[in-house]
């Protein structure tokens, strides 16, 4: 005869207890993270805006935003395939494709800015060619936005990967043998049940191409984004110049990716 | 007509097997756990790929060369569900259907639907339904493009 089965009565005041260590530890995590938004605060003159600042601001921010979305744009063209493929290993040459988009992601800014600012200098076949065509190379929109999507895609490539091999296989194969072509699997199934780690994605490529100082200063110092703006102000006028372009900064760098990030969220938990 | 012959390395020992169906005949298999069943339906589904063989259904040559997953003229009820969960019920089952407005699918749904017992969980999330009930809706889903 075995022995009855005796349940042990829960213990709603250990599981309180374990909640409100959770938020005390999150509370004090979050507030070491956030420590540096102190600096806004600090006093370093009357705060100077625009008008007597060397340079534009609103061009800076205007640069930065259509120049970084046009990066970003190119990021999910090329990127997302490139991520699928990685994602789908169908032999080892993955390793060798992975480990490309590594070593992009690993290059130093400043390193990657001097390399492509010589790979694609007016001494070079390639970079002789394109001024010829009429595409300069440096300081330009086009070498903003190519230095931006260099030092960007890596990142977006990597989280996109992860969030598309999270999507399990067999779904997808159910999906072809019910007669879906691999696009129409990718748009059904594949980007529906990946869109929350894409959006993380999105907003890790944004932030890195947004906030990218390196590499943009070797080649394309003008047009003036927001981070190279903000050294300009730094170098010219000191810190009452550079702290309202910093509020700007980070009111323009985050309302995107959070809000991208929010709307998946609530779509995935909404499905 | 089925005209089949699989050849599929396992980790201990090798399947091989030959398969010849005329229209209208069934076959079962039945063999030990491990002993392959689950390997030669993969390989007529196209899920994995022999290593040697020949199969040939209804004029399409399936393997070699291999036929993409969704140009096979067959359907296949998978061991697990795997139930899109993100879709409702009604849109897993009707996942496969090309053209909805076509003759007699809405009323070979609706039959699928009261046969197995799912209308009343028909708007329901896939994530949502019992291992029962999601049971039910694979086979719904298999059946609905009537292989």
């Amino acid at each position: 005869m075995t022995a009855p089965v005796t349940v042990s009565p829960s213990r709603p005041s250990t599981y309180v207890k374990t909640v409100w260590w959770g938020r005390l530890a999150m509370l004090v995590f979050t507030l070491a993270l956030l420590y540096p938004v102190v600096g806004l605060g600090t006093p370093v003159g009357s705060w100077q805006w625009d008008g007597s600042i060397p340079g534009s601001t609103a061009s800076a921010v205007r640069t930065s935003l259509l120049l970084t979305g046009l990066a970003i744009l190119i990021d999910i063209l090329l990127g997302t395939p490139v991520a699928w493929y990685l994602s789908h290993p169908r032999g080892r040459d993955a390793v060798v494709w992975e480990a490309a988009v590594l070593i992009s992601v690993l290059m130093p800014p400043l390193a990657l800015g001097i390399l492509l600012s010589l790979a694609f200098g007016p001494q070079n076949a390639l970079g002789g060619w394109l001024l010829r065509i009429g595409v300069p190379t440096s300081n330009s929109p086009t070498a903003f936005v190519a230095t931006q999507v260099y030092v960007s895609i890596g990142y977006y490539i990597l989280a996109a990967r992860a969030a598309l091999a999270a999507v399990p296989r067999d779904l997808e194969r159910v999906a072809s043998l019910l007669g879906s072509p691999p696009f129409e699997v990718f748009r059904r199934i594949t980007f529906p049940l990946a869109k929350l780690g894409l959006a993380a994605a999105l907003s890790l490529a944004w932030v890195r191409a947004l906030g990218e100082f390196g590499a943009v200063i070797v080649t394309s110092y003008y047009p003036a984004g927001m981070p190279v703006q903000i050294w300009v102000n730094l170098q010219d006028a000191g810190m009452p110049a550079v702290m309202p372009l910093l509020v700007v900064f980070l009111l323009t760098a985050m309302p995107l990716p959070w809000l991208i990030h929010l709307i998946a969220q609530r779509r995935s938990s909404n499905a | 007509m089925l005209d089949a012959h699989i050849v599929k390395a396992r980790r201990t020992f090798t399947v091989d097997v030959r398969i010849q169906l005329q229209p209208g005949e069934r076959l079962g298999l039945f063999g030990a756990s491990g002993a392959g069943k689950s390997t030669i339906l993969s390989c007529l589904a196209g899920i994995e790929t022999p290593d040697a063989g020949e199969i040939v259904f209804r004029d399409h040559r399936l393997f070699p060369v291999g036929l993409p997953l969704y140009q096979r003229p067959l359907a296949y009820l998978t061991q697990s569900d795997w139930l899109f969960p993100h879709l409702s019920v009604a849109d897993n089952v009707c996942f496969g259907i090309k053209n909805h407005n076509s003759d007699g699918t809405k009323e070979w749904i609706e039959e699928l639907a009261m046969r197995l017992d799912l209308t009343s969980l028909w708007n329901e999330s896939a994530r949502q339904i019992s291992g029962g009930q999601a049971r039910r809706v694979a086979l719904a889903r298999m059946l609905s493009r009537r292989p």
